[in-house]
């Protein structure tokens, strides 16, 4: 029987990342999380530092907001040469889809959950948790060093996918009915999470 | 096979001179011809009726820019939504965008019309008619207004389709209502004695043309299908469609204000000089308008090679990526020098394509070219760099270059200089600002350069 692709939207130091690759260890299916953008590097013909770096670094200021589209449009006219962040979304998606035709999967972030919103065996799971949890998380990750101010830099992430989401799915990212099922990973522990997501996958699935 | 993909695109291997040729050549016609359209009224206008209808067209051209401003608002927004959603094979959102737009920039044409007509006289006093010019302002823009709904389908809708696919489509229809314009200009000024009204029904019959060229390729959209429900006014496209436009909005608003602002302080301070209210205002119009065809030259070069910078740039051939900038940051320095050494020792022959006026009046058409245009040659840093910050996907150091030298510079230099300097204190605006904003450049590569 044909399996489910999984894709795990997740607020930045909720524990996402752990959650999706626990639960497709489980489920024995393969898990895409940063290798979507060495797929996407190869795809678009960019070197992955470049992607690496447009990923991180794209800040959602109001000027930048402005300004972003300033390739579009501004001073001269070029609509024949689209912007370089959205060649890669480009690549992104056809990568998305490339890997949900091979089967079943667990995909983490990257509008997955939209890009797919075509197929229909497709579980959407968003992933919060409150501020300690998070902070907790990311220290232990080691994903910021001592010394920074994590709660801002946290912020900061979610802002940008959030900004990053509305720009390419006109959606509101983590707003619930986009989704199957909205998990607290501070409430429910990161194994927690992963046995509910795979006690849904497994009820709707039995073969999985 | 992914690999062989990168190895054979073009962008990445072949000689960079040659990929600029390629690249630059198209897009420098269609900024030149863009550019033509505003001056040929000006050349004709100039032989047959005079330096006042000059100073109306000047007076009229602010009410055009307003309606350009919000046709690329809605139209490069279109263009961007269409690319946007064809990126990622979402056909029918694609064609909900554009139909959606075309409704609505067909609305805000229709209404533009009728608010100019209503309120034609204030605008043009708004704009800085003098009571000599406001006959012929209102004559002009009158015709004009009419043909707003016209000029607003005509640079909408460029946009869209170019970003369809059809370059080249969109280039006939432009290059029809431009060539229309200037077999018709010398038949109604010459022939009929029609004066300014005769250059203005030109201006509108080769925008019509244009505009049913354009308006026929909504049958022939080669990426989308558009049906009647497509043409339904969607709030939320909208919204989206407009966020992706606002950066043409923006720099088309500022081409206003400043426009705006010049007009009334060349009027104001020249009616206390010896020149006179008029005078100022007319050369200043010509001296922007020629200049516009060299900076057409320029912007048609850096925007051409923006694929060449975005690829390499991302693909990690940073070498290949200066080497590009070096080449055409030269390539524009030259020509600006050319350009620099006319409008030092020959303004006046360029100033007589306008037609023969007074001594008075060509001493200060000469000053304009003189002065305004002094420090022109430093232009193409700014320019180019801003364009090539643009390409390699860093959009806000872009936006400070490109707005820097219109609104943080020229605008408050037009306005201060006078004060101490009278009338040609404006003129001394036009290379203050330029060296400004040439410091500002030296500093952002500074700051930038070596992180690329």
């Amino acid at each position: 029987m044909q399996g489910k692709i999984i894709t795990i939207s997740r607020q930045c130091g909720s524990g996402g990342h752990s959650i999706g690759s626990e639960l497709a260890k489980r489920l024995d299916v393969p898990f895409y999380d940063r290798e979507i953008i060495e797929m996407a590097a190869k795809e678009s013909g960019f070197h992955q530092g470049f992607v690496e770096e447009k990923e991180e670094h794209m800040n959602s200021s109001l000027l930048f907001n402005i300004a972003r589209y300033a390739s579009y449009g501004g001073r001269g006219r070029y609509e024949d040469y689209q912007p370089l962040q959205d060649q890669l979304y480009f690549a992104q998606v056809k990568v998305i889809k490339e890997l949900a035709g091979k089967g079943p999967c667990v995909i983490v972030g990257r509008c997955a959950d939209y890009i797919l919103r075509d197929r229909k065996d497709v579980l959407n799971i968003f992933i919060h948790a409150d501020m300690a949890f998070k902070k907790k998380h990311c220290m232990e990750r080691g994903q910021f060093s001592e010394g920074d101010n994590t709660e801002d830099r946290i912020r900061r992430r979610d802002k940008f996918r959030a900004d990053h989401y509305q720009y390419y799915t006109d959606r509101k990212w983590g707003d619930s009915f986009h989704y199957h099922l909205c998990l607290d990973s501070s409430a429910f522990g990161i194994e927690g999470c992963v046995s509910i997501i795979e006690d849904a996958c497994r009820g709707m699935h039995p073969a999985l | 096979m992914d690999t062989t993909i990168t190895k054979t695109n073009p962008l990445g291997t072949e000689r960079v001179g040659k990929l600029i040729l390629t690249f630059a050549v198209p897009s420098i016609i269609s900024m030149v011809v863009n550019a033509l359209y505003n001056i040929v009224d000006q050349i004709f206008i100039g032989q047959g009726v005079g330096y006042l209808g000059n100073g109306a067209t000047n007076v009229v051209m602010p009410m055009t820019v307003i309606a350009i401003a919000l046709s690329l608002l809605i139209g490069d927004g279109a263009a961007a939504y269409l690319s946007l959603k064809l990126g990622e094979g979402d056909e029918k959102s694609a064609a909900n965008g554009i139909g959606c737009s075309i409704s609505v920039m067909a609305i805000v044409g229709i209404v533009l019309c009728v608010l100019f007509n209503l309120f034609l006289e204030p605008l043009c006093r708004l704009f800085g008619a003098t009571e000599d010019i406001l006959p012929f302002a209102m004559d002009y823009g009158r015709i004009i207004s009419y043909g707003i709904l016209f000029a607003s389908i005509d640079s909408g809708m460029a946009g869209m389709i170019r970003a369809d696919g059809s370059p080249k489509y969109s280039m006939a229809g432009l290059l029809v209502g431009c060539i229309t314009n200037i077999i018709l200009d010398p038949i109604f000024i010459f022939v009929f004695h029609w004066g300014v009204k005769g250059a203005a029904w030109a201006t509108i019959a080769g925008q019509i043309l244009n505009a049913f060229l354009y308006l026929a390729y909504i049958r022939k959209f080669k990426s989308i299908r558009l049906d009647k429900a497509c043409f339904r006014i969607s709030g939320k496209v909208m919204a989206k469609v407009s966020s992706l436009g606002i950066s043409s909005f923006i720099t088309q608003i500022a081409i206003v204000l400043v426009m705006a602002v010049t007009n009334n302080i060349l009027v104001s301070y020249g009616a206390q000089s010896k020149y006179g209210a008029e005078i100022p205002l007319t050369t200043i119009g010509i001296t922007m308008k020629v200049n516009q065809i060299v900076s057409a030259v320029l912007l048609g070069l850096a925007t051409g090679a923006q694929p060449i910078w975005g690829y390499n740039y991302g693909s990690g051939q940073k070498d290949r990526v200066k080497q590009t900038y070096r080449i055409i940051l030269t390539a524009s320095t030259i020509m600006l020098i050319l350009a620099f050494l006319v409008f030092q020792f020959a303004p006046i022959s360029i100033v007589r394509l306008f037609g023969s006026e007074s001594e008075l009046y060509n001493e200060f058409a000469v000053k304009c070219f003189r002065i305004f245009l002094l420090a022109c040659p430093i232009n193409g840093l700014q320019m180019a760099t801003g364009i090539f910050f643009q390409a390699i996907g860093k959009p806000t150091q872009a936006t400070v270059l490109s707005l820097s030298r219109q609104i943080v510079y020229l605008l408050p230099a037009t306005l201060l200089l006078p004060l101490a300097l009278g009338v040609e204190g404006a003129l001394w605006a036009g290379p203050l600002a330029d060296v400004l904003a040439f410091i500002t450049t030296l500093v952002m590569l500074k700051l930038y350069w070596k992180k690329i």
